[in-house]
C-alpha cells in the first residue's frame, strides 16, 4: 500500500510532471493522511473546495468498511462519483475533469466529477442564419449539444451511444439515433466504422467525416454536417443517424441525399409554395453558378454564330484589346475570385469590409480600365459567385465545377460540357451514403419523397418518412395529419 | 438478382426507342417511301411493339435467370453463343451508325472544325465509364436525363407546328403499297434497337403492372414519334429526304429561328444527349454479350475492344455520315429483318416453350461453371440454383 508522497510522486510521474496537475493533501478529522489529484483549469475551483475538500476534513471512520466506500456511500452529496477499476480509467476521469481522492490505508481511489469547462452559450450559427425559426445553434460543448437534442426529442426512443476515438485525445463521441425508426443496419456501420478508426486524435467532427466517407478522392461530401439542433432533431425524426464530437459545434449525420442541401430550414418554417421557389430558385442558380463560365468560353471559342446578334455586337465591343483567350481570361478571374474568398475568410474582421470594397471596385474596375479582363467576363463571375452560395454546402463543389467545366467548355465547346455533364451525372448516381442512393429522390425516383424533393408539401400531406433513407418505420402521422 | 426498378427498365425501353429514331430515320424512310413514309414508321412501329412485348414477357417471366443461362437452357450453349454474337455484331453495327451520327452532328451543326480524336476520346471516356459502371448506374443516369430530352424534343416539336402544310404528302398510297414496304425494309435498321432489352433478362425487378405499362409507353411513344415525322414531312415535303439531322435542321424552318439559331442549337444539343444516352445504352449491351462471349470477369475489357473496333469501321468510314447512311439503306437494314425476324422467332420460343422440369443437374452445375457465376452479387444463391 502505497502513502500519500508515493501516491503524488507515481501521479506527477505519470503526467510527465506536467505543470497544471494540481494536488492538495491535508488531514481527515481522525488524523488520516489524504491527498486530491486534479488538472487545473478544467475544475471548478470553488466546487472542489467546498463540496470535497471541506467535507473530507470532516470526515472520521465510521466503521471497518473500506474508507473510500464509506465516503462514496455516505459522505459525498455529488452526482457522479464513481470508484475506478484500473488506472487507466483514474487517468481517464482526471483527464475529464473530475478530481481524484486517495486516503491512506485504502487501497482504492474515488473520482468526482468536478469539471467546468469553457463554454460558449449557444447563439445562431453564423453559416445557418433564418429569418424566422429556432436561432440556437450547437456549442463546442458535447453535453450541452446532447441537451439541446434531448429538448427537441423528448422521448425514451433517443438512444445515445458512447464512444471513444483518439489514442491521444480521447474524443467523446455520441452516436444519436431513435431507436424504433433508424435502420439497426445503419447504426451498426457507424459503429463499426467509428470503431475501426485507429488515429492518434479527433479535433472536429469533420476529422470523422473523413473516415466514414466512401472512397478516397470524391469531391462531394457524403457526410451531412449542421450546427443546428432542430435540422439535427429534424434528421434523426427522418431516421438519420447524427454523431456528436466533444469540442465540435458541427453534428454529422448519415445517410446523406444531394437533397438535403438544396432544402433549408427556411423552408419549413414558411409556407409550401414559397419554400417550393426557393429551391427551384436554389437549383437553378446551382446550375447556372456551375455551367455559366464554361458556356460563356464555349461560345466565345467554338460556337459564336449561336450568340444572338446584338449580344454579340455588345460582347465583341467589351472584348476588343484583351490580350487573353476567354479561357484564359475566365481562369484569370474564377482564381482571383477564389483568392479574395479565401483572403476575406482568414482576414481579421475589421479588414474583411475594406477587402471586399478592394476586391470589388480596384482589382475588377481597374482590370477592366487596364484592358486585361472584359467586363461581362467579371460579371459573369460575379453572378455565378453569389449564385454558388444559394447552395452554402456545396459551394466548394460548386467552384471546383465551375472551374472544370469552364477548362472543358474552352477547350471543347458545348461538346465538352455535354460530356461533362453525362459524367457527372453518371458518377452522381453510382455513390450512395450507407446505402442510401445519393441522388434519391430523383434517381432513383422515389414518389413519396419527392413530396418534400424538388417541391414541398405541407406537413399534412407528408404522411411518412422519406424512403430513400432506410428507416424500420416509415409512417410519421395517420393519412388525415391527425392524432391516430 | 435485380439491378434496376420497372420504372428504369420502361425509361430504357422509352430512351431506346426515342433516341435512335429522330436523326437520320426520317431521311432514309422518306427516299425510298416518299409521301407514305409515315406509314412504313408505323408498320416499323408494330414490329417494334411485338418484339419489345415478347422481350418484356421474357424479362417477366425469367425474373432470376441471365439471358444466356435462358438461352442455353432452351437452344443448348451452342446456339445461345450463335445468337449472343449476332447480337453482339448487330449491336456494333449501330453503335458505328450511333457515332457517326455523333460525330456528324457535332461536324455539320456545331463546329467548323472538329478532329475525329478530340470526338473519340472524351465520348469512350464518359459513355465507356457509365456503361461499365452497370445497368443501375445506367438506368438511373437515364431517370435524370429523361425529363429534360421529353420537353427538349416536345419544344422543338411544336415550336413549327404554324409551318404545317397538310396537303404536301397527300395523295397517300399513290403508288400501291410496295413503297410502304420498301421504306420499311431500308429502315429496319433503327428499329432493332428493342433488342438490347434482352440483356436485361434477369436484371428487373419485377411489378404486376409491368407488361401493361411497357405497352402503354411503348405505344405512347411510337405515336410521337409518329407525330414528329408526321409534322416533319408536312413541313419539309419532298426536300425532306436531303434533311438528315432531322429534329435540328427543321427547327431551322423558322425564320426567327433561323435569325437567332438559338432553338437550332438546343435541339442540337437535345438531339446530341440523346445520341448519347443510346450509344450508353448499346455499349452496355455489347460488355455484356462480350463479358459471356469471351468469359472476362468484367466488362472493361469487352467495351474497350468494342471502342476499338467502333472507332476503326469509323475511320475505315471516313466518319461519312452519307456512307453509313447508304449501307444502312441498301445492305444493314435487310440484314437486320433477318435479325428481327429470328429473333422474334427465338422469343417466341422462349417464351412459350417451357423449361423441362427434370434437367440433369451435373449438366446444369457444369454450364454455369463454365458461363456464369453462381453466386449473385449479394453473395445468396440464385432462385435456379436453389431449385437446381
Amino acid at each position: 500500500m502505497k502513502t500519500i508522497q508515493q501516491i503524488i510522486e507515481h501521479f506527477k510521474t505519470v503526467f510527465n510532471n506536467t505543470s497544471d496537475l494540481a494536488t492538495r493533501e491535508f488531514k481527515t478529522k481522525d488524523g488520516t493522511n489524504a491527498v486530491v489529484i486534479w488538472i487545473e483549469n478544467v475544475i471548478d475551483q470553488l466546487l472542489l473546495s467546498q463540496n470535497v475538500i471541506g467535507p473530507l476534513q470532516k470526515f472520521a471512520k465510521i466503521d471497518e468498511r473500506d474508507v473510500i466506500t464509506q465516503i462514496k456511500e455516505e459522505f459525498i452529496a455529488f452526482s457522479k462519483v464513481s470508484e475506478p477499476e484500473n488506472e487507466e480509467m483514474l487517468i481517464e476521469n482526471i483527464l475529464n475533469g473530475f478530481c481524484a481522492v486517495f486516503i491512506e490505508g485504502s487501497d482504492k481511489a474515488l473520482v468526482i466529477e468536478c469539471a467546468k469547462w469553457a463554454v460558449r452559450t449557444p447563439a445562431e450559427p453564423p453559416t445557418s442564419a433564418v429569418i424566422e425559426g429556432p436561432r440556437e445553434g450547437f456549442v463546442e460543448d458535447f453535453i450541452t449539444n446532447m441537451a439541446l437534442i434531448r429538448k427537441r426529442l423528448k422521448t425514451p426512443n433517443l438512444c445515445i451511444d458512447k464512444m471513444k476515438i483518439g489514442k491521444e485525445t480521447n474524443s467523446q463521441v455520441r452516436i444519436i439515433y431513435l431507436k424504433d425508426v433508424a435502420d439497426p443496419k445503419i447504426v451498426k456501420k457507424v459503429k463499426q466504422k467509428l470503431q475501426e478508426i485507429n488515429v492518434d486524435g479527433i479535433i472536429d467532427s469533420h476529422y470523422l467525416a473523413e473516415f466514414l466517407t466512401k472512397g478516397k478522392h470524391s469531391i462531394f461530401k457524403q457526410i451531412g454536417s449542421t450546427e443546428k439542433p432542430d435540422i439535427a432533431s429534424a434528421k434523426i425524426l427522418e431516421g438519420r443517424v447524427a454523431i456528436l464530437v466533444d469540442g465540435s459545434p458541427i453534428v454529422l449525420t448519415v445517410p446523406f441525399l444531394l437533397l438535403e442541401d438544396l432544402q433549408s430550414s427556411n423552408d419549413y418554417y414558411t409556407t409550401p409554395s414559397r419554400a417550393t421557389v426557393l429551391r427551384y430558385m436554389r437549383l437553378t442558380a446551382a446550375l447556372v453558378g456551375i455551367l455559366l463560365p464554361g458556356l460563356y468560353v464555349a461560345l466565345l471559342t467554338h460556337h459564336i454564330k449561336a450568340i444572338p446578334i446584338k449580344l454579340l455586337i455588345t460582347i465583341s465591343n467589351s472584348i476588343q484589346g484583351i490580350p487573353l483567350t476567354p479561357l484564359l481570361e475566365m481562369i484569370f478571374i474564377i482564381f482571383l475570385f477564389e483568392v479574395l474568398y479565401e483572403a476575406s475568410l482568414r482576414m481579421p474582421r475589421y479588414m474583411g469590409l475594406s477587402l471586399s470594397v478592394v476586391g470589388a471596385l480596384i482589382l475588377g474596375d481597374t482590370a477592366v480600365k487596364a484592358g486585361l479582363v472584359s467586363p461581362p467576363a467579371v460579371l459573369i463571375i460575379a453572378i455565378t459567385g453569389v449564385m454558388s452560395y444559394t447552395l452554402p454546402e456545396q459551394s466548394a463543389q460548386i467552384s471546383l465545377l465551375r472551374f472544370i467545366f469552364t477548362i472543358l467548355g474552352g477547350f471543347m465547346g458545348i461538346f465538352g460540357l455535354i460530356v461533362g455533364s453525362i459524367f457527372l451525372i453518371g458518377y452522381l448516381v453510382n455513390m450512395d451514403s450507407f446505402g442510401a442512393p445519393y441522388l434519391a429522390p430523383f434517381a432513383p425516383y422515389i414518389k413519396a419523397d419527392m413530396k418534400d424533393g424538388f417541391y414541398r408539401k405541407s406537413f399534412k400531406q407528408m404522411t411518412q418518412r422519406p424512403q430513400s433513407i432506410p428507416n424500420t418505420n416509415h409512417r410519421r402521422q395517420s393519412n388525415d395529419g391527425n392524432k391516430q | 438478382m435485380t439491378e434496376i426498378n420497372s420504372r428504369q427498365f420502361i425509361i430504357i425501353v422509352v430512351f431506346l426507342m426515342l433516341t435512335s429514331k429522330l436523326v437520320t430515320m426520317p431521311s432514309i424512310v422518306y427516299s425510298a417511301a416518299a409521301g407514305d413514309a409515315i406509314f412504313s414508321i408505323i408498320l416499323n412501329f408494330l414490329v417494334e411493339l411485338l418484339l419489345i412485348f415478347l422481350i418484356t414477357l421474357i424479362i417477366i417471366r425469367n425474373p432470376h435467370t441471365s439471358l444466356f443461362e435462358l438461352l442455353k437452357r432452351k437452344l443448348t450453349v451452342v446456339g445461345a453463343v450463335i445468337v449472343y454474337i449476332i447480337l453482339t455484331l448487330y449491336m456494333i453495327a449501330r453503335l458505328t451508325l450511333c457515332y457517326q451520327e455523333l460525330y456528324s452532328f457535332f461536324l455539320n451543326q456545331l463546329y467548323d472544325e472538329f478532329s475525329p480524336l478530340m470526338f473519340a476520346i472524351p465520348t469512350f471516356f464518359v459513355t465507356g465509364y457509365v456503361a461499365y459502371k452497370g445497368i443501375r448506374s445506367l438506368g438511373r443516369s437515364l431517370e435524370i436525363m429523361f425529363w429534360f430530352i421529353l420537353v427538349g424534343t416536345i419544344i422543338s416539336m411544336i415550336s413549327n407546328i404554324e409551318y404545317l402544310q397538310f396537303d404536301q404528302n397527300l395523295p397517300y398510297f399513290a403508288n400501291g403499297i410496295m413503297p410502304v414496304l420498301e421504306g420499311s425494309g431500308r429502315s429496319a435498321f433503327y428499329f432493332g434497337n428493342s433488342l438490347c432489352l434482352l440483356f436485361l433478362v434477369g436484371k428487373v425487378e419485377i411489378k404486376p403492372n409491368l407488361l401493361k405499362k411497357t405497352i402503354l409507353y411503348t405505344i405512347l411513344i411510337s405515336i410521337f414519334i409518329v407525330i414528329i415525322c408526321f409534322i416533319f414531312y408536312d413541313v419539309f415535303g419532298k426536300s425532306m429526304q436531303y434533311v438528315l439531322f432531322a429534329l435540328s435542321e427543321y427547327s431551322q424552318y423558322d425564320p426567327f429561328v433561323l435569325e437567332l439559331q438559338r432553338l437550332v442549337w438546343l435541339t442540337s444539343i437535345i438531339d446530341i444527349t440523346k445520341l448519347f444516352c443510346s450509344t450508353i445504352c448499346i455499349i452496355y449491351c455489347i460488355g455484356q454479350a462480350n463479358k459471356v462471349l469471351f468469359q472476362t470477369k468484367t466488362t472493361l475489357l469487352p467495351i474497350l475492344i468494342a471502342f476499338l473496333l467502333i472507332f476503326s469501321l469509323a475511320t475505315l468510314l471516313h466518319y461519312d455520315l452519307l456512307i453509313m447512311f447508304e449501307l444502312v439503306r441498301d445492305y444493314l437494314s435487310f440484314i437486320t429483318i433477318g435479325i428481327i425476324a429470328l429473333m422474334l422467332v427465338i422469343c417466341i420460343y422462349l417464351t412459350i416453350i417451357k423449361t423441362p422440369k427434370n434437367v440433369d443437374y451435373q449438366e446444369e452445375q457444369h454450364t454455369r461453371k463454365r458461363n456464369e457465376p453462381i453466386f449473385a452479387k449479394t453473395g445468396k444463391l440464385n432462385e435456379n440454383t436453389k431449385k437446381a
